[in-house]
């Protein structure tokens, strides 16, 4: 498929997937860096995934396995080579493809990208506001709710402080925030908890975990087997560009622990580590 | 530490060790069993400083070659700067094996007043452009177990490792022939110019060293660069100047070098004159300046390297930022798409050194203009309209400024249009009453008011025309910028002759913008008519409002289409 059909093909009618009405739905998304070919490896693999409507979906995966790949596909940051991803939306609402029709599709996504940049020159106040301003929302709202997430994620003192002086967790919260003021059906979370500290981890789960009891999705995709299994109720396993495994976290990691059963998926080198005998205090 | 043997093979198991495949009793191999004081060291042993720095500069050769050859592009960039560098290098080396032929007297001004120069450009270019070369930065080096000497060693011989030390030596060579007219002198020469060069590369690596601890307070180094910017701009009307009096120093020159050569900058270089003379009280005295200059940079650097390698943790500043309440400009523009935009670039123009450098070079240019045009000849007349163009080409690159942050607005989704007319608002807001503040710098320095309407037509153009030409641009085709944080001094990595050429291509259709009224102009200097410069005027807006609305919308369109694609160039540039 090439790029241009991709982008100005019309909405088509997504199939009829096993989860009725899922708020994102994953279909043989593919990437491929450079020329298309017998030898090129790809990015993501034909990727299938279907993430049930207010579960907490864990996307597990090595470095490089293709997560964020993946992700940045699915949220509109990356074009597919091929595949399509539709994303649910409201409960009443039709799912939508997210590149045929993507202000619809990214009104109901709140996306935190992993390693990118924020406008760290503003200050925390300023860029929940930038965001919120910048969907068109309401003026007199954004202010509400801004000064709701701050007081949430416990940001008071450095709301007025620019981003750039921000810790990791600071940094990490104010962009969540930034990501949540439109109140998105589906949160896509890349990486959230990496380099933060225990107390801002806790809050964010928190926040998260009312947000899917009030009926959202939140995607998190992480290297953190524990992680994973203690926070979410669905998970999907990444390697090489392809989905090795999904279900709940019950499904698929059986009767071994989830980080046992992601090696055994995977076959990484366990006598690794070996060889090393000089490896000691003299 | 008494420095041990080394067993360059170890073997891999002692012949009493009892492997598994034997099932015999397992005894641990000799290799595994702790070894006495007097067992082989296997182990990082100390070495002498000398073998440490040429460790270390054996490291930066390697990182010079790795850099260099990163790919084809940057390959042809680099062969291309060493032939530019050996064409100066080569100007200067003939001119200085010129001026040997001359007297004793003009040879000892030249060769001390170059020297000085020599040593100057080494000790404050470095820190002036940031491009200090930081491979072998001591906050890197801080985790091994290297002492202050070899490491010392270390930075002199890779200071000669690179394409700056090359030339220097190469014209120092050039230097040394100049004294080929006495025996002695050049004699003398040769060991002098050693003097010379390590008080240079010496110098420098204690400067950069000094200043990397004042550059640990983020705004200072943002103050600094931006000070040492408008400085640098304004060195064209101080060499202006200059030129004009060079007649009258022409004659002073050789008492000046006397002066210099009695400093720490020139003593090292005029000890051969003083041999040539056979005047030894002074080369002795001018020898023992130099030596104690270089024993007191030496401890100078000792002690700031000290420093840097006990506080090496490359933190982030720590800052007194002050928190302030409320949104700013969020609150006072318009609550749409193109508002929150503007509002969000018109508070970069300000916080963020890399746009805010580009308004101090404004009142920098002003000043360097109305200085050059003093003997009225008309220079100045350009300011107004170079000012125009250069405000209108500084958003060509405001995506590859905001790099990864792009993607917020991508995620919202931000419409093109909004996006382009959000910054070309933001970027007017400083650019128009910056140009109306040239032309009336260039009214009141000329006096020709009658030509104001034609001008006003030209700077309309280039401003409004030039942004809308910019904003279609810009949205297909970008060039590496200094990454969000960084100086905006540093050269971004990645630069190929491609992106030469984009900025070229940008620059150049800007520029066209302003042909139309300023044929019209032309017209009104060359017929006298006050009616040409009016229909400049007109042409001028008319011509800048649609192309700036045209380019708006163009521009928009290309981005909704391009959007992904340009966020995987602009995420590039580190």
């Amino acid at each position: 498929m090439s790029i241009q059909a991709h982008s100005s093909r019309p909405a088509e009618q997504p199939p009829q997937p096993q989860e009725p009405n899922p708020a994102l739905l994953i279909r043989d998304l593919t990437k491929v860096y450079g020329h298309p070919g017998p030898g090129a490896r790809p990015a993501a693999d034909h990727v299938n995934l279907a993430v049930p409507r207010g579960s907490f979906y864990g996307l597990v995966g090595r470095n490089g396995a293709g997560k964020t790949t993946t992700l940045s596909m699915a949220t509109g940051l990356l074009r597919p080579t091929a595949g399509t991803v539709w994303v649910g939306g409201g409960s009443r609402d039709r799912p939508v493809d997210v590149w045929a029709d993507s202000v619809t599709a990214k009104q109901r996504m709140g996306v935190l990208p992993d390693g990118t940049h924020l406008f760290d020159r503003l200050t925390g106040r300023q860029l929940v506001t930038y965001s919120g301003l910048l969907r068109g929302m309401d003026r007199e709202l954004v202010k509400d709710r801004t000064e709701d997430l701050i007081r949430a994620m416990d940001l008071q003192e450095a709301a007025g402080k620019q981003v750039q002086d921000y810790s990791a967790g600071m940094t990490k919260k104010i962009a969540l925030a930034a990501a949540m003021i439109h109140a998105p059906a589906l949160l896509v979370l890349d990486e959230p908890f990496e380099s933060v500290d225990p107390v801002s981890a806790a809050n964010i789960r928190a926040i998260l975990h009312q947000y899917t009891r009030a009926g959202g999705t939140v995607v998190v995709s992480s290297h953190v087997m524990d992680l994973v299994q203690r926070m979410c109720d669905h998970v999907a396993v990444m390697d090489n560009g392809r989905v090795l495994a999904q279900g709940t976290v019950d499904q698929v990691r059986g009767e071994m622990s989830l980080e046992d059963r992601f090696v055994n998926l995977v076959g990484g080198r366990t006598d690794a580590g070996e060889g090393l005998s000089w490896l000691r205090p003299e | 530490m008494a420095s041990t043997r080394v067993n360059a093979t170890e073997p891999n198991a002692a012949p009493g060790a009892a492997t598994s495949e034997q099932g015999a009793v397992h005894v641990a191999p000799e290799s595994l069993r702790p070894t006495g004081p007097a067992g082989p060291a296997t182990h990082a042993r100390a070495v002498g400083p000398l073998s440490e720095g040429l460790r270390m500069a054996a490291l930066k050769w390697h990182l010079l070659i790795n850099t260099l050859t990163r790919s084809t592009w940057i390959l042809v960039g680099t062969i291309l700067g060493a032939l530019y560098m050996l064409f100066v290098v080569g100007s200067f080396g003939f001119a200085l094996f010129m001026v040997g032929s001359e007297s004793l007297e003009i040879v000892r001004t030249a060769a001390v007043f170059f020297g000085a120069l020599l040593l100057l450009g080494w000790w404050i270019v470095p820190v002036v452009s940031s491009k200090a070369d930081s491979s072998l930065d001591p906050s890197r080096l801080a985790l091994f177990p290297l002492r202050i000497p070899g490491i010392q060693i270390g930075q002199i011989l890779g200071a000669v490792i690179g394409i700056p030390g090359i030339a220097t030596l190469l014209i120092t060579a050039a230097w040394i022939s100049t004294w080929r007219a006495s025996g002695i002198a050049l004699l003398l020469a040769i060991p002098c110019a050693l003097l010379g060069l390590l008080l240079a590369f010496v110098g420098s690596r204690a400067v950069t060293a000094l200043s990397a601890n004042f550059n640990k307070q983020r705004r200072a180094g943002e103050i600094i660069s931006i000070v040492l910017l408008g400085l640098v701009v304004l060195l064209g009307p101080l060499f202006a100047l200059i030129g004009r009096g060079v007649e009258q120093v022409w004659e002073q020159l050789p008492t000046w070098a006397g002066y210099l050569a009695w400093s720490p900058l020139g003593a090292a270089w005029a000890i051969p004159a003083d041999a040539a003379q056979s005047q030894w009280g002074a080369a002795l005295g001018r020898l023992a300046i130099a030596a104690a200059t270089l024993v007191v940079v030496v401890l100078v650097w000792r002690a700031a390297l000290h420093r840097a390698l006990a506080d090496a943790t490359g933190d982030a500043a720590r800052s007194g930022a002050k928190s302030v309440s409320g949104v700013g400009l969020f609150a006072r523009l318009p609550a749409t798409g193109w508002g929150a935009v503007m509002a969000r670039c018109l508070t970069y123009w300000v916080k963020d050194p890399r746009y805010s450098a580009t308004l101090l070079i404004l009142p920098a240019m002003a000043a360097a203009f109305w200085f050059i045009s003093q003997d009225g000849t008309g220079v100045i007349w350009i300011l107004p309209g170079l000012v125009a163009l250069l405000m209108a080409y500084a958003i060509s690159a405001d995506v590859g400024y905001d790099n990864t942050a792009f993607t917020l607005h991508i995620l919202a989704p931000v419409k093109g249009s909004h996006d382009r007319l959000g910054r070309a608002l933001a970027m007017l807001c400083i650019g128009v009453p910056a140009v109306i503040l040239m032309l009336a710098v260039t009214m009141v320095r000329t006096g020709g008011w009658g030509y104001l309407p034609g001008m006003v037509g030209i700077c309309s153009a280039l401003l409004l025309a030039g942004t809308g030409v910019v904003s279609v641009m810009s949205a297909r085709y970008t060039y590496p910028v200094p990454p969000p944080g960084a100086s905006p001094m540093k050269t971004p990595q990645g630069y190929t002759v491609l992106n030469v050429i984009i900025q070229f291509v940008i620059l150049g259709a800007v520029a066209l913008m302003a042909l139309p009224p300023m044929i019209l102009l032309i017209v009104q200097v060359v017929f006298g008519q006050a009616l040409w410069g009016w229909l400049a005027l007109a042409v001028g807006i008319v011509e800048g409002l649609g192309v700036f609305w045209l380019g708006i919308v163009l521009g928009g369109t290309w981005l909704d289409r391009r959007a992904p694609e340009l966020l995987q160039e602009v995420a590039q540039y580190r």
